[in-house]
C-alpha cells in the first residue's frame, strides 16, 4: 500500500472524483435491477463471466517504465452494447471488472479505479447510444451508433488513465497519451468491429459463434507479433542510446540493461556487456602494466641521478670511474626492460613468430650451446621420447630466447651448485619442452601470477620483471602454451608446448 | 648521532650515504627490516630515512614497530608509490617528511636537515 500512500494529490483527487462517479451510475443502474427478468439476468451472467476471461488474457506492452495492457474486454462490452439493456451491460462492466482484476491480485485502489471508470466510460457510451436511436441489429446504422458510442468510452477511458499517470509521473497528459495512441485506436477498432460481428452472430445463431475463433485466433498472433517487434526495434534504439553514451563517455564500467532473458536484444545485451568486460579488464591490464614499468624506471633513475648529484662539489677520479660504471650498468637495466617491453608488445602482432622445420637435436646442440656461459657447466639435456618425429614446426630464434629466459630463471633459483634438467618430449600432439630447477619452488599463489608481468617477488634476483610473460607470449604466438607445475620446497618445472 | 639509510637496493643507499658524509653527517646503512630494527634497538640513531619496499619486512610494518616501541626518532619515508602516502596517514603513523624516487638529493639532504631540527611533525 504505501506506492498508493505516495500518490500525488492531484492524482488522489482524481482517483477519488472518478470512484464516486462510477458509484454513483452503478446506484442509478441498480435500481432498474428490480425491472429485470430471466433473460436480463442471464445476458448480465454471460458478459460479465466474458469480460472476467478476457481479463485474463492481456497482451502486455511494455512502454518506459509502464506496462499497457491490450485484451477484448472492448469487444465484449460492444457486444454486450448492441445487445442487452444498459443497466445489464453497467453492472456487467463493473462486476466483471471487479472479479477479473481481483483474480489477477491488483491493489484495492487500482481496481476501485478502473471500475470508476470503466463504469463511467460505458455510461458514456450507453447515453450516446441512446441519442443516436439505433434500429435493429441487422441496420449498418446501428453499428455506426456503437463504434460512436464506443469511441466516447474510448475517449474516457484514454483520457482518465492518462490523466492519473501525468499526475502520478508529472508530466504533461500528452506526454502520456500519445505514445500509446495509434495502438490504443487500432486496438479499440479491432474490438470495436470484433464486438459488432459477435453481437450479429449472436443474433443469428449462438452456435455460430465458433467460427469467431479461427479469425480472432490469427489476429491475435499477427497482433502480438507486430507488437513484440515494435518492442525490439524500441529496444534496438535504447541499446544503441547506451552504447553510443558508452563509447562517447569515459565510464567504461557502465553496463547495458539487460531485461526480459528470452529477447533477441537481451542476448545481445549480454554479448555487447561481456564484451565490454573483456574490454575493460585489458584496459586494466595495461594501466596496471604502465604503472609497474614506471615503477621499474624510477629505481635506474634514482641511482643515475643520485650518483651524479654525489660527485660534487670535487670528485676524485675513483670517484668518477666508479659513478660511470653505475651509470652505465643502470643505463643497461633500462635498456634491457625497453627491449623487452618492445618484445612483449609485439607478441601478439601475426608476424612475431616465422615457422620453419626446425630439427630438434641440432636446435638442443644450439640451444646447450648458448645456455653453456649462463650455466656453467651446470644445464643437463634429457631427450624422452624416442618418437620417429624430429622436426618441430617452430621460429628457433625466438623458441631460443623463450627457453633461454626459462633457463636463466631456473639459474637464478637452483641451488649453488644444483642441476638444471632441460627435457623435451614429443606427446601426443605437441613437442614439450621444460625446465626443471631444484630451487625453493612456488605458491599456489606465486604459480597463478608467476607469468603476469612484473609478477616477481621483492627477493627475485635481476632482470627485467617481463622474461616469464615473454616466455608466455611466445609460446603462444606458436599456437602453444606456458605452464609452471611446482610445490614449495621442490623445485619448478616450467614447461613450453609447441603445437607439433 | 647516526643517520640510519634503511634501503634494500645497494646502489641507493650507497649514493645517498655518501652525499650524507659529503655534508658533514655520520651515516649507516643496511638492507632489511630486521636489520633496522635491531640497529634501532642498539640506540644513537638521529634519524632514519626508510624505504617502504624492503625484502623482509614492509616497511610501513618497520615503522607501526618503531613507533609501537615509543621511539620518536624522526623517520623520513622514501617510496616509488604514490600509494604508500596515503596509507601511512590512514595508520597515523607520525613521520618527518616523504621523498618520492626519483629525488633530487638536495631535497632529501633539505628533509634531512628539517627532520633533525624539528623531528616528526604532529
Amino acid at each position: 500500500m504505501s506506492a498508493e500512500r505516495r500518490l500525488p494529490g492531484r492524482a488522489r483527487v482524481l482517483i477519488g472524483v472518478v470512484v464516486a462517479a462510477g458509484g454513483t451510475a452503478l446506484l442509478v443502474r441498480a435500481a432498474e435491477v428490480v425491472g429485470w427478468e430471466r433473460q436480463q439476468a442471464l445476458g448480465f451472467a454471460v458478459l460479465a463471466v466474458a469480460v472476467v476471461v478476457s481479463e485474463q488474457f492481456q497482451l502486455p506492452f511494455q512502454r518506459g517504465s509502464e506496462t499497457h495492457n491490450f485484451n477484448l474486454t472492448d469487444a465484449v462490452w460492444t457486444a454486450g452494447l448492441l445487445l442487452v439493456a444498459p443497466s445489464v451491460l453497467t453492472l456487467a462492466v463493473a462486476a466483471g471488472v471487479l472479479a477479473g482484476e481481483s483474480l489477477r491480485g491488483w491493489s484495492p485502489v487500482k481496481i476501485a479505479f478502473n471500475v470508476g471508470q470503466f463504469v463511467v466510460g460505458i455510461t458514456a457510451a450507453t447515453l450516446v447510444y441512446g441519442l443516436l436511436d439505433p434500429g435493429a441489429l441487422d441496420e449498418p446504422r446501428t453499428w455506426a451508433a456503437a463504434a460512436l458510442a464506443m469511441a466516447a468510452f474510448f475517449v474516457v477511458n484514454t483520457v482518465a488513465i492518462g490523466l492519473v499517470l501525468a499526475f502520478v509521473q508529472r508530466v504533461p497528459i500528452a506526454s502520456v497519451i500519445q505514445p500509446t495512441l495509434p495502438l490504443g485506436t487500432l486496438n479499440w477498432a479491432g474490438n470495436v468491429a470484433l464486438g459488432t460481428l459477435t453481437a450479429i452472430v449472436w443474433k443469428v445463431d449462438p452456435l455460430g459463434l465458433p467460427l469467431l475463433v479461427a479469425p480472432l485466433g490469427v489476429a491475435f498472433v499477427a497482433y502480438r507479433g507486430w507488437l513484440w517487434s515494435m518492442r525490439e526495434r524500441e529496444r534496438m534504439a535504447e541499446l544503441a542510446r547506451v552504447a553510443d553514451e558508452i563509447a562517447a563517455g569515459r565510464d567504461l564500467d557502465r553496463r547495458l540493461p539487460e531485461q526480459e532473458p528470452g529477447e533477441a536484444t537481451g542476448a545481445l545485451a549480454r554479448t555487447l556487456n561481456s564484451m565490454l568486460d573483456r574490454v575493460e579488464r585489458a584496459l586494466l591490464r595495461e594501466r596496471r602494466f604502465l604503472s609497474e614499468v614506471s615503477h621499474e624506471l624510477r629505481t635506474p633513475i634514482t641511482i643515475c641521478r643520485g650518483h651524479v648529484e654525489v660527485l660534487e662539489p670535487a670528485p676524485t677520479l675513483e670517484d668518477v670511474a666508479e659513478a660511470r660504471e653505475v651509470l652505465l650498468s643502470e643505463l643497461d637495466r633500462m635498456s634491457r626492460l625497453v627491449e623487452d617491453m618492445s618484445t612483449l608488445a609485439r607478441a601478439e602482432n601475426p608476424g612475431f613468430v616465422r615457422l620453419e622445420d626446425v630439427d630438434v637435436d641440432r636446435f638442443l646442440a644450439d640451444l646447450r650451446s648458448s645456455a653453456q656461459m649462463l650455466l656453467n657447466g651446470r644445464l643437463a639435456v634429457e631427450r624422452t621420447s624416442s618418437h620417429v618425429d624430429q622436426v618441430v614446426s617452430a621460429d628457433p630464434q625466438r623458441l631460443t630466447q623463450a627457453l633461454l629466459n626459462l633457463l636463466q630463471n631456473a639459474a637464478l633459483h637452483a641451488p649453488a651448485a644444483g642441476k638444471v634438467v632441460l627435457g623435451v618430449d614429443r606427446e601426443q600432439d605437441a613437442w614439450r619442452f621444460e625446465v626443471r630447477d631444484g630451487g625453493a619452488g612456488l605458491t599456489a599463489e606465486e604459480r597463478r601470477r608467476v607469468f603476469e608481468p612484473f609478477s616477481r617477488g621483492r627477493t627475485a634476483a635481476p632482470g627485467s620483471g617481463l622474461g616469464l610473460a615473454i616466455v608466455r607470449g611466445i609460446a603462444e604466438a606458436h599456437g602453444g602454451s606456458a605452464g609452471v607445475e611446482s610445490d614449495p620446497g621442490r623445485g619448478a618445472t616450467f614447461w613450453i608446448r609447441v603445437p607439433a | 648521532m647516526t643517520i640510519l639509510v634503511v634501503e634494500d637496493e645497494t646502489r641507493i643507499a650507497a649514493f645517498v650515504r655518501k652525499g650524507l658524509e659529503a655534508r658533514g653527517y655520520d651515516a649507516e646503512t643496511v638492507g632489511t627490516g630486521g636489520a633496522a630494527l635491531a640497529r634501532l634497538a642498539r640506540g644513537g640513531v638521529a634519524l632514519v630515512i626508510l624505504d617502504l619496499g624492503l625484502p623482509d619486512l614492509d616497511g610501513i610494518e618497520v615503522l607501526q614497530r618503531v613507533r609501537g616501541d615509543g621511539s620518536q626518532v624522526p623517520v623520513i619515508v622514501l617510496t616509488a608509490r604514490n600509494e604508500a602516502e596515503e596509507e601511512i596517514r590512514k595508520l597515523e603513523l607520525p613521520i618527518s617528511s616523504y621523498v618520492t624516487k626519483p629525488f633530487a638529493f638536495e631535497r632529501l639532504a633539505e628533509c634531512v636537515r628539517a627532520g633533525l631540527v624539528n623531528g616528526d611533525d604532529r
